[in-house]
């Protein structure tokens, strides 16, 4: 068993890419790059559940950790790691790969072996920036994760598939440069690519603090864009109305989330700190424009870009509160949003390929044809909107609680006010797709409801999505490790704990 | 529909008695315990005791009204037709609802967050910055002539900047320059 733990990160990310491979391999026939990608995904999925089984909830740092060194001069290690902070994650990637898969079954019909092999792609590299703990590798996989990402868009995108792929890649690299100077930067100070050497180096002063700031802000800035915080969402409402179901689903939140926790809060603290009011001010913008904005969509893949800005704003509320109960119900929300996204996501998907259209004007009285799309839909925006019962009212709630008791009592009532628009927009939206008298469209066009194959994912998420809301307690245990006070160095170092008297209650614990 | 119903009803005689000990503290581990100050046992018996009798009131009425005397709630309508209609009406909520949250809301988020904000603002900073690139890439195209002479040219001017960043002591020049800008060229 040793050594599986000790190799099962490195499988973790070379199974994809032996997939992709294959999937060059074989010709292009009676789907075969699908079935290879399907099995793949599944069995990097089976893998990726090593993490939680043999995970040790009493051991504070990293688990299953390889460092090996990789080129000498400059000092770049092969250096990868989970802990409770980023072990879901990973395991949130492997399930929404064969979901990815599914959704893409019927939708991508021409050039299909490249499309897998960019996608397994992409699974490596999303893999390798949950894992890296040296930086010059974890910068190599984050920007590996925008290449094939912009690629698919410019190959795949429905109307405007080049434009809105240039545009992508520009916002997500420009700001990336100023990440990689950053980076040489410390390197230059520190000697030093290992992300807990520096985590140490820049706590015990051994880095001077003046330009550590710009540093730290070249750090958020590149992480701000890939969330996106507002108002750098630019890129957002394009993205998620061009890009392919299965590339749309992992673009935003979960990477430049985690990438805030881990590398901005977590090196910098001080100057995390610094910029923590700001950030909590544009995060509660963005909740609230992005749940504005989402009310008066007339097209359903930007009112779902526009709803993952408000929902993703939340997130970074709930990072930036710098609070005990809100940071590991931001990471708890992290999980949540990639399960209900990837769910409308098929489900939108699925009306896409059926009907042709994502204006939502032309939709109406659906679930009198498709009522299975229509039972699950429902169940996935309730759990968007954080109904009690379904797994984003514990992260919301987290957050909320966190924010009011925590932080600061006027930016945790606007902040709520976006999850009641949250409802509002989901449910009008359930409401003119597939409620009301049936439009021109539904009754001229005949559809077949969700096949076999659909249903085989849908279900199980949706069964995530209840389990997550009624047992959180199977996963906060993961997460609470990661966020506790006394495993955090900046915590420790700096004497973060919120005092009693203003900490949310899971603080007093 | 009925067992669904008979479920309910049931549920909304005895819901509220379940566990009440339980249900008040579950939120407690995230939220604190006794966040709020509860009445005493004798406001609380008034208040429900009220609460009965405004349901039974109500039933009583309907039951007047739909069960024995039909032709009551007519002659009421048509001797009070302004009370009828705000009745009718519920109110005018819903109405006084659209036009003060919902319309504004909806005006508001469609041209002041969506085209001005989001599409002439953040879209435009966007647009111009990918501009300034298209604009200064088109600029220094021209440079690249593929005119040998030209380059040469460029070449020999490229030197000439270099030797004179080189030969030229900057550190006097400037001091002596910013010396005379200041007026005190003559000590």
């Amino acid at each position: 068993m040793d050594s599986i733990n000790s190799s099962i990160l490195t499988w973790i990310l070379l199974a994809p890419l032996v997939g992709a491979v294959l999937v060059a391999l074989v010709p292009d026939r009676a789907k075969l790059p699908n079935w290879i990608a399907l099995l793949t995904a599944l069995a990097t999925f089976g893998l990726t559940l090593h993490l939680p089984a043999h995970f040790d909830l009493g051991h504070g740092g990293f688990q299953f950790s390889i460092n090996l060194q990789w080129i000498e001069n400059p000092a770049i290690f092969y250096h990868v790691g989970v802990d409770g902070l980023s072990l879901w994650l990973v395991v949130l990637t492997g399930l929404l790969a064969p979901v990815g898969v599914i959704a893409s079954w019927s939708a991508i019909k021409e050039r299909r072996k490249i499309f897998f092999v960019l996608f397994l792609l992409q699974q490596t590299a999303m893999f390798g920036v949950f894992v890296s703990l040296d930086m010059m590798l974890y910068y190599a996989f984050w920007e590996l994760s925008l290449v094939p990402m912009a690629i698919l868009i410019a190959m795949y995108g429905r109307k405007d598939g080049p434009k809105v792929a240039l545009k992508f890649f520009l916002f997500t690299f420009i700001s990336s440069a100023p990440l990689l100077v950053a980076i040489l930067w410390l390197y230059s100070k520190t000697n030093s690519f290992d992300f807990t050497v520096l985590q140490n180096d820049i706590i015990v002063g051994l880095v001077p603090a003046e330009p550590l700031c710009w540093v730290s802000v070249a750090f958020l800035f590149a992480f701000a864009v890939k969330v996106p915080v507002f108002p750098l969402h630019g890129w957002l409402a394009d993205t998620f109305s061009e890009a392919p179901v299965a590339l749309a689903m992992v673009v935003a939140g979960k990477l430049g989330l985690y990438s805030m926790l881990r590398f901005h809060v977590g090196l910098f603290p001080f100057q995390a700190r610094a910029a923590a009011p700001y950030l909590i001010a544009l995060a509660v913008i963005g909740i609230l424009y992005g749940a504005c904005l989402a009310l008066v969509q007339q097209d359903f893949w930007r009112l779902l870009a526009f709803a993952a800005l408000s929902h993703l704003s939340l997130i970074t509320l709930g990072i930036y509160g710098f609070t005990y109960a809100g940071s590991a119900g931001a990471v708890y929300q992290i999980l949540n949003h990639g399960v209900v996204d990837g769910a409308l996501f098929v489900l939108l998907g699925a009306l896409e390929t059926r009907y042709s259209t994502s204006e939502i004007a032309a939709y109406g009285g659906v679930a009198g044809k498709l009522p299975r799309a229509a039972t699950l839909f429902v169940i996935a925006s309730l759990a968007m909107i954080g109904l009690p019962m379904l797994n984003s009212f514990v992260g919301e709630f987290l957050i909320l609680a966190s924010t009011f008791n925590g932080v600061s009592r006027s930016w945790a009532v606007a902040a709520a006010l976006g999850v009641i628009l949250s409802a509002a927009y989901m449910l009008w939206l359930v409401q003119r797709v597939f409620y009301g008298p049936e439009s021109e469209l539904t009754r001229s066009k005949p559809a077949a409801d969700l096949h076999f194959r659909e249903l085989a994912v849908l279900w199980p998420l949706a069964l995530l999505m209840l389990v997550m809301g009624l047992a959180p307690s199977y996963w906060m245990p993961f997460i609470e490790a990661a966020v506790h006070p006394q495993n955090r160095h900046e915590v420790r170092y700096l004497d973060f704990v919120v005092t009693p008297n203003t900490a949310p209650g899971g603080g007093q614990r | 529909m009925l067992g669904p119903l008979v479920i309910l009803a049931l549920l909304s005689i005895c819901g509220g008695w379940i566990g009440i000990k339980r249900f008040a503290t579950f939120l407690a581990p995230s939220v604190g315990a006794n966040t709020s100050d509860t009445g005493s046992a004798h406001l609380e018996f008034m208040l429900s005791i009220a609460a009965v009798g405004v349901a039974l009131l109500g039933w009583l009425v309907a039951h007047q009204f739909y069960g024995q005397k039909t032709g009551r709630p007519a002659k009421l309508a048509a001797a009070l037709p302004g009370g009828y209609k705000l009745l009718a009406n519920k109110y005018y909520v819903d109405e006084f609802y659209a036009a003060i949250v919902v319309k504004p809301l909806m005006v508001i988020s469609k041209f002041l967050l969506g085209w001005v904000v989001d599409t002439a603002l953040l879209g435009g900073t966007a647009w111009l910055i990918g501009g300034i690139a298209t604009f200064s890439g088109a600029l220094l195209q021209r440079w690249q002539s593929g005119n040998i002479r030209s380059y040469a040219a460029w070449l020999a001017a490229g030197a000439a900047a270099v030797i004179l960043f080189v030969l030229v002591p900057w550190a006097t020049v400037l001091g002596s320059l910013s010396a005379i800008h200041l007026g005190v060229a003559g000590q």
